[in-house]
């Protein structure tokens, strides 16, 4: 089976190599932004395996991405409201949205067991990334309390979405011999 | 009644009004759902208790027997939920949106 990979790689190296990224020069309502677009972004991916995929493991990890991401979305929509501001669109969201694209492009070409290869390991591979970026550079810049809780909340949880891409991965590929 | 009051392996749901009341000596056990975890992972409970679950992650969570013979539906902060013990063996359960998360209750005489 061919398993193609090139462009998760470089969407977690072009994620790493954004210069924001270890700047934190992101105040906290770009830093929600940043949230909410790679979350809307995980969405997208989800959306693309219920279309795509036949697998049982990929479907049902793709609608936990839903539920949760939808979930986590709401939670600091609400917290918006409550603290009367809106988040902020700004460089390192749109860097984000335009690799999701060539992501997604890619990943749409794709049927059966490449399409659950290629999603499996993009979805370990993200959520490294953007759990990495929330850990060391989002969370330590924080200045509203509030919010900084809300991302810690949102961490535990993508971090239980990279341990259970984890196992998809060897799911698929055990599959996939 | 909801849609939550199903059977969960060896636990068979109850009012919990009632069953709090039906009874002396039953113990109250809370359980928590935080960061993705059940905690604490295992409980030892006597025939009778109540054991309740409490989802505190912004995102929902089941409470799913790992033989599939009982499930919470979803649980969400606003909603906790609750059963009775019956006497029986260790209820291993897991949560059906997060695969990595399990737990064991164990019903036994006190
Ligand atoms: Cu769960």
């Amino acid at each position: 089976m061919k398993i193609p990979t090139p462009a998760v790689l470089g969407t977690a190296l072009v994620l790493t190599a954004t210069p924001a990224l270890g700047q934190s020069e992101l105040n906290d309502l770009e830093m929600a932004h940043v949230a909410v677009t790679a979350s809307n972004i995980d969405i997208a991916y989800a959306h693309l395996a219920l279309a795509f995929s036949e697998s049982p493991a990929v479907r049902e990890f793709a609608e936990t991405m839903i539920r949760d991401h939808a979930a986590v979305n709401g939670e600091v929509a609400a917290l918006a409201g409550r603290l009367g501001v809106e988040a902020q669109d700004n460089a390192m969201s749109r860097q984000l949205a335009a690799d999701a694209r060539a992501v997604k492009d890619e990943m749409s070409r794709l049927r059966g067991a490449d399409f659950d290869a290629f999603y499996a390991r993009n979805e370990l591979a993200y959520h490294r990334t953007v759990n990495g970026a929330v850990a060391e550079a989002f969370i330590p810049n924080i200045e509203n309390a509030e919010v900084r809780e809300a991302f810690r909340q949102a961490l535990s949880i993508f971090r239980g979405h990279e341990r259970h891409a984890e196992r998809l991965v060897e799911q698929v590929e055990r599959m996939g011999r | 009644m909801t849609r939550r009051v199903r059977i969960v392996a060896a636990l068979a749901l109850a009012g919990v009004a009632t069953a709090c009341a039906r009874e002396s000596g039953v113990v109250h056990h809370r359980l928590e759902i935080a960061d993705l975890v059940f905690r604490p992972e295992e409980a030892v409970v006597a025939p009778g208790d109540t054991v309740t679950w409490i989802n505190r992650d912004l995102v929902p969570h089941t409470v799913t027997a790992a033989d599939e013979s009982g499930d919470s539906g979803a649980l969400t902060g606003a909603a906790p939920f609750s059963c009775v013990a019956q006497p029986g063996d260790s209820v291993r359960y897991v949560c059906r949106y997060h695969p990595t998360m399990s737990g064991v209750l164990v019903v036994a005489a006190r």
